[in-house]
């Protein structure tokens, strides 16, 4: 058993666990020295999550190519029950409860969602990626998306999406045609001015007559970016005010300092303020005083930066870098292209909430509501981070079996 | 491997380090570059300075009996918009400080954040509240301005407004002495407004205004309040001012103003209003006399039968004179004379000793609103004013002026500056240093009548209580020197006299050997009777009586005549004991101070 444990998984994984431990302690403790018994539930789950990284990477490989499909049906299955079973929390609806657990059933379909991919694409391994196969990993994470982003969780529904162009990646497809294939979200922003969204025609033009795609694929780019262009004023004419305004704050918080700018002007300051070598361990006032939100939770690396400022960064980013970095090998080096795909899909999801829940604490990205693995405070989280570094660790061991 | 699979690798190394360079260039720029700037933004929102002030000082009289003090009360505020239901708590509230419930209601939904429901409740009244536990609705504690003896001087104690701030009397003149020190005390405050101390002490009591010890003696405060007031009652009078004083010190012991219909006003008539004080001003008129040799006391001069043509004016007396002394006709308070006296004393040297005994100018008194009076102008010598100054009409001072007139008199000679603030001190009891006291304190003041005119006049004026028109101010076994005044009121913004107006005043010293007691009694238009022997002497005479029994003015009789013991303070150093604060405020340090409201 020890041996199927890859070091260069588990030990990372399992140090950031530990930290995020130590950071929730931190963050929910308030100034008089009181704090929440939070730490303690997050060890419970990371003793489930390493129980459950045993039991994923111990069931034989073909087991989950076979049952992709299934699994995959229960993930939306699950994802419809939420709304008749589901428990409500601030306004959304993400949880099933189990007595004194709940869990989000879109961190399984997450996982169910790889698979299926992997499996889809595993079997099409021809010289020449076929667009169309494209098209059809998109229509197949299209329906657990909408579910998802119905409950609303806009940070997993997007996890969800942006696994497909990285799986399409590493399944072959050339990284022009998915440049070409991502262009209508490009054209959907600049549309927002003409001479923008003109600008960005002509060079869509240019890199068409470049990279000579299939003719029904090049329609299809122009056609679908053509639409982005002219329906985007439409739509946005047609919107409230207060629409408007949402969407306007969303891509740039610092409209509305109280308020939806707020959480990142102050997970900025609390960062600011650690410098270099941050201000100690129970030391970080941002969070002692309140005034990070969901600071043991989405906004659990911003304690991090407040108290052990960037050294403590950099050790954390490095540990996440040797996960993302070994993935990428175990991906490389898989037995077959089901595993590969599978390593590659749950090293991207990793990456993915990696970057962006940086992205978002720091102040680059839009806050969309994900938890940085292993280290956010939650049950969910910690059971889909340790089942990715599980499904890791399968591909790993049946890489090294020979 | 093939070179696809290559490609992606170098792709994936591309797009992976451009993620290390986007991601460890914003926390450099965030961490290192804007740390500062996010230190300052941090000290900004979590240091909070909470402005806490001490008590407002206290005032004692002479004798350190509470006159004005702080007594903990609870101010009853809500915050609407955490309010559940504001119906029913405008009703509740409404039943706990017995108001209206609509109106209540009408401020509650104001749209405003804060609303005062009541300020300054007895903490007894809350009781009920306590027991309530509503939400939107909270306390808290407030200092009020107490007075423990009611009406008593609130002339001159004056009050302060709802906020504790001095607007009139001495609450107003030394409002900056009294008026508690602000410390701004750092406090950590959190996200929700919730406030935790920082490690920070404040001395007890440092934060508390300075106490004033007055000169008054609330003890004959009340004596002649009484009198004053039942005076002004059976005179008939509309008003009525009456000073006593310390003529040595110029410290004043009490100091009332009763106006008629009015239960108490910090209107000081005293030293605001100005009147025309009649006969009483004759001492100047003698006194300038004396004081230039212009006449012996001895000397004839003839009264022409009550009726004398002056320049420009006929003079009249209240009955007709023949030649009489110069002693005889201060007596007897001879109008006439008194003008021919003034004539031959002359314009300039009349005026020349007004001035050296301070008629025009303010006393000083630490009061607020003092007036200079209506003065003819000393430079333009004028033949009518002349003659009716001599005996105190065409002329206005304060009573104040024309008391400290008659203390240079008591004082041998020397002028006083009246003063009713004795000592400011802080709250530990220590005497403030000077600068903190408006005034510097005068010990003695310049000499304006030489000792034999000095001699003269108080036999004169003894002479008025012995055998004058003052009669009615005698008393057993002790001299007592005074002068009457009857003076007409001239009519509001026309010419003349008012008839049938009259202001009655009475100022006396006693013992007059050893002055100790110097008073004034003045009443306002008082029916019937009207003169200054009948009517202002008997109630100088009635005050002294009483006072003489309180301890520390009793009579000590010597081989010679009488004198009073003392009239100095009878503890002249304030005791801690009454100084010291029963509640002092003390920060707890490590208790959370939460305001629900920030």
């Amino acid at each position: 058993m020890v041996g199927r444990i890859d070091p260069y998984l588990f030990l990372p994984a399992l140090l950031l666990s530990l930290i995020g431990i130590v950071l929730i302690f931190s963050a929910l403790q308030d100034s008089s020295g009181h704090e929440a018994s939070s730490y303690l539930r997050q060890l419970v789950w990371l003793a489930i999550g390493l129980l459950v990284f045993v039991a994923v990477s111990a069931i034989a490989p073909r087991i989950y190519e076979n049952l992709s499909s299934l699994f995959y049906l229960v993930a939306l299955l699950l994802l419809i029950l939420l709304f008749f079973g589901g428990a409500s929390r601030l306004g959304a609806t993400r949880w099933f409860s189990i007595g004194p657990l709940s869990l989000q059933p879109s961190e399984f379909a997450k996982v169910a969602v790889i698979l299926l991919l992997a499996r889809y694409l595993a079997n099409r391994e021809r010289p020449q990626f076929r667009v169309r196969w494209a098209a059809f990993s998109f229509l197949m994470v299209l329906l657990p998306a909408l579910l998802i982003l119905k409950q609303p969780d806009l940070g997993s529904s997007l996890v969800v999406v942006a696994v497909v162009p990285g799986m399409l990646f590493w399944g072959g497809m050339p990284i022009t045609h998915i440049a070409l294939l991502l262009s209508p979200v490009v054209s959907l922003l600049a549309a927002f001015h003409w001479l923008s969204w003109a600008i960005f025609m002509l060079v869509l033009i240019v890199t068409l007559f470049v990279v000579r795609p299939t003719l029904r694929f090049a329609l299809w780019v122009l056609a679908t970016n053509l639409a982005a262009g002219i329906f985007t004023p439409l739509v946005w004419q047609r919107l409230h005010d207060y629409q408007k305004m949402r969407i306007l704050t969303f891509l740039n918080p610092a409209r509305d300092p109280q308020g939806a700018g707020y959480q990142i002007i102050q997970s900025k300051i609390a960062i600011g303020s650690g410098g270099l070598f941050g201000k100690g361990f129970l030391e970080g006032t941002q969070s002692k005083l309140a005034y990070l939100p969901a600071r043991h939770t989405d906004f659990i690396f911003s304690v991090l930066g407040e108290e052990f400022g960037l050294l403590g960064c950099l050790v954390v980013l490095i540990l996440f870098s040797v996960i993302i970095l070994r993935g990428v090998q175990v991906a490389r080096k898989a037995r077959n292209h089901f595993l590969s795909l599978t390593a590659f899909g749950a090293t991207t999801i990793l990456a993915f909430q990696v970057l962006v829940n940086v992205g978002v604490t720091t102040g680059l990205a839009p806050v969309t509501g994900l938890p940085l693995p292993f280290m956010s405070y939650g049950g969910s989280s910690m059971l889909l981070s340790w089942s990715l570094i599980g499904l890791l660790c399968l591909v790993s061991y049946t890489w090294q079996e020979y | 491997m093939d070179s696809s699979a290559l490609k992606r690798l170098k792709f994936l190394l591309v797009i992976g380090l451009g993620a290390w360079v986007i991601i460890w260039g914003r926390l450099f720029y965030v961490q290192v570059f804007s740390h500062q700037r996010a230190l300052e933004i941090l000290a900004d929102q979590h240091k909070y300075l909470l402005e806490l002030s001490g008590k407002r000082g206290k005032i004692y009289d002479r004798n350190l009996i509470p006159l004005a003090c702080g007594v903990n009360s609870l101010s009853l505020y809500a915050v609407p918009d955490s309010v559940r239901n504001r119906r029913y708590l405008s009703r509740v509230l409404a039943e706990v400080v017995g108001t209206n419930p609509d109106t209540l209601l009408a401020s509650l939904s104001a749209g405003k954040r804060f609303v005062w429901i009541k300020r300054k409740v007895n903490p007894d009244q809350l009781v009920e509240f306590k027991k309530w536990d509503l939400k939107g609705a909270y306390l808290v504690a407030e200092e009020r301005r107490h007075y423990p003896k009611g009406k008593l001087g609130r002339s001159f104690l004056g009050y302060t407004d709802i906020d504790n701030v001095g607007i009139a009397g001495l609450e107003k003149n030394y409002d900056s002495l009294l008026r508690p020190k602000t410390v701004e005390v750092p406090f950590l405050r959190d996200a929700r407004g919730g406030l935790r101390p920082l490690n920070y002490k404040i001395e007890n009591g440092s934060t508390d205004g300075m106490n004033l010890i007055l000169t008054i003696d609330i003890r004959l405060q009340e004596i002649v309040e009484t009198e004053l007031r039942r005076a002004v009652g059976s005179s008939g009078a509309l008003s009525g001012i009456a000073i006593f004083m310390d003529p040595f010190s110029g410290e004043i012991l009490a100091f009332a103003n009763y106006i008629d219909g009015r239960d108490w006003s910090a209107y000081n008539k005293a030293i605001v209003d100005c009147f025309e004080p009649g006969s009483t001003f004759k001492l100047l008129t003698f006194a300038s006399a004396l004081e230039h040799g212009v006449f012996k006391p001895e000397a004839v001069i003839h009264g022409e039968w009550g009726e004398c043509q002056f320049p420009g004016i006929v003079v009249h007396d209240h009955e007709p004179f023949g030649p009489l002394t110069f002693r005889r006709a201060f007596e007897v308070s001879s109008n006439v004379i008194s003008a021919k006296i003034a004539h031959e004393v002359g314009w300039e040297r009349f005026c020349e000793t007004l001035r050296s005994f301070g008629v025009g100018e303010k006393t000083g008194v630490d009061l607020p609103d003092e007036t200079r009076g209506v003065i003819p102008r000393f430079d333009q010598s004028n033949e009518v004013t002349l003659t009716t100054m001599a005996f105190g009409q065409g002329i206005a001072i304060t009573a104040l002026r024309l008391l400290c007139c008659y203390a240079v008199v008591a004082n041998g000679g020397f002028a006083v500056s009246p003063s009713i603030v004795k000592k400011v001190l802080n709250s530990e009891g220590q005497v403030l240093p000077a600068r903190g006291v408006k005034r510097p304190r005068q010990v003695r003041g310049k000499r304006v009548l030489s000792p034999t005119t000095v001699s003269t006049l108080v036999e004169f004026m003894e002479g008025v209580v012995d055998s004058g028109t003052a009669l009615q101010a005698r008393m057993y076994n002790l001299k007592v020197a005074g002068k009457t005044g009857t003076a007409e009121k001239p009519l509001e913004g026309e010419r003349g006299y008012k008839p049938g107006a009259y202001v009655a005043s009475f100022v006396g010293f006693l013992p007059s050997e050893e002055p100790r007691l110097l008073g004034l009694v003045i009443l306002d238009e008082p029916q019937g009777q009207h003169y200054g022997g009948q009517v202002a002497a008997p109630v100088f005479r009635r005050i002294v009586e009483k006072a003489l029994v309180l301890p520390g003015y009793e009579i000590k009789r010597n081989g010679k005549g009488s004198s009073i013991k003392s009239l100095t303070l009878r503890r002249s150093k304030p005791s801690p004991v009454l100084l010291s604060d029963e509640e002092s405020y003390t920060l707890e340090v490590g208790k959370t101070l939460d305001f629900e409201n920030p």
